[in-house]
C-alpha cells in the first residue's frame, strides 16, 4: 500500500507496537490474523493520510509520488510489465487499491475482507470488479 | 485451492489481459530485516514510552486552565467587537450635534467667536470708506493717482 520500503517498515513497526499494546483487549471472536490485518490496514491509511497532510499535497499527488518512488526503490525487483501493473494499481482510490491487493495478491475470501475492512461482501465484489476493469484498461492503453 | 481457482476464473472473465500477467510479489526487504525487527520494535516502543507525554483531557489539571483561557479569549473578542471604530458621515455628525445635543455649545461662545470675524469685516469696510472720503474732501482726481503709478 505504501510502496516505499522505509514507509512500509514504519507501518509494520507501528502496527506491531499497537497490536502489543492492544493485546489485552483482543477478543478471541476474531482470528489473530484478521485482527492484525485490520490494524495494519488502518495504519496504512493513516500513514498515507498523514503524509498528505504533512507535505500539504493532494491525494492524487501522493499516488503520483509513489508511482515515481517505485521506479527508484532499490527493494522493488519487478520487470517492466510488473512495474506497469503497480502503476496501474496506484491509479485506484486508496480503499479500492486495498481491496484489489487483498484479493489479487493475498487471495483472500470476500468474507475475510469484509471483516477486516468492515464492508459488505457485495460492496467488496463491486469494488474489486471495478478495480480490475480500471487496471485492465490502464495496462492496455499505456 | 478452490478459492484460488475461483479467483483466477473470476479474473479471466473480467480482465483477460490482466489474468495473463504473472502474479508475483516484487517487493523485497533488506538482508536480515526480519531478524532485527523485534529488537527495532522493542527499542522504538521504549523510546516512545520515554517521550510519550500524555494527559487526560477531562482532568481538572487540563480543564481549569483551558476554560480560563477560553474565557479570556472570549472577553478579548467581545471588547474588541464593541470598540470597533465606525466612520460617520457629515449628516450623521450634524444630527448628533443638533438633535441629540451630543455637544452642548454655549451661545455666548458662538457670539464671541463670530464677533471677531464681524470686527475684521468692519475694519476692512471702514478703511475703504475713509479712503474715499479723503479723496472727496481733498478733491483729488483718481486719474492723477493712476498716472503717478
Amino acid at each position: 500500500m505504501v510502496i516505499v520500503h522505509e514507509d512500509a517498515d514504519d507501518v509494520v513497526q507501528i502496527t506491531l507496537i499497537k497490536a502489543w499494546k492492544g493485546l489485552p483487549n483482543f477478543k478471541e471472536e476474531a482470528k489473530l490474523y484478521t485482527w492484525l490485518y485490520r490494524i495494519a490496514t488502518n495504519e496504512s491509511f493513516t500513514f498515507l493520510s498523514n503524509k498528505r497532510k504533512r507535505f500539504f499535497i493532494p491525494i492524487v499527488d501522493v499516488e503520483r509520488e509513489l508511482s515515481q518512488a517505485i521506479e527508484s526503490d532499490e527493494f522493488y525487483t519487478g520487470d517492466e510489465i510488473q512495474l506497469k501493473l503497480q502503476k496501474a494499481i496506484l491509479t485506484l482510490p486508496q480503499k479500492q487499491r486495498m481491496v484489489f491487493n487483498m484479493k489479487y495478491y493475498e487471495e483472500m475470501k470476500y468474507e475475510e475482507m469484509a471483516e477486516i475492512l468492515s464492508t459488505s461482501v457485495g460492496a467488496l465484489k463491486a469494488s474489486y470488479h471495478l478495480a480490475v476493469k480500471k487496471i485492465e484498461n490502464f495496462i492496455k492503453e499505456v | 485451492m478452490e478459492n484460488k481457482n475461483n479467483i483466477e476464473e473470476e479474473l479471466e472473465s473480467i480482465a483477460p489481459f490482466l489474468s495473463k500477467i504473472k502474479k508475483e510479489n516484487n517487493f523485497s526487504t533488506p538482508l536480515n530485516y526480519f531478524e532485527i525487527l523485534p529488537e527495532v520494535i522493542v527499542n522504538r516502543s521504549l523510546n516512545s514510552k520515554l517521550f510519550n507525554f500524555s494527559f487526560n483531557k477531562f482532568s481538572k489539571h487540563f480543564l481549569i486552565p483551558a476554560s480560563s483561557l477560553a474565557v479570556i479569549l472570549l472577553m478579548i473578542f467581545y471588547f474588541n467587537r464593541n470598540t470597533t471604530e465606525a466612520e460617520l458621515t457629515n449628516e450623521q455628525i450634524t444630527n448628533l450635534i443638533i438633535n441629540d445635543e451630543y455637544i452642548k455649545i454655549d451661545d455666548y461662545l458662538v457670539y464671541d467667536a463670530y464677533s471677531e470675524v464681524l470686527d475684521e469685516e468692519k475694519k476692512t469696510t471702514s478703511t475703504t470708506d475713509e479712503y474715499i472720503n479723503y479723496l472727496i474732501e481733498n478733491d483729488i482726481d483718481i486719474n492723477s493717482i493712476i498716472d503717478e503709478l
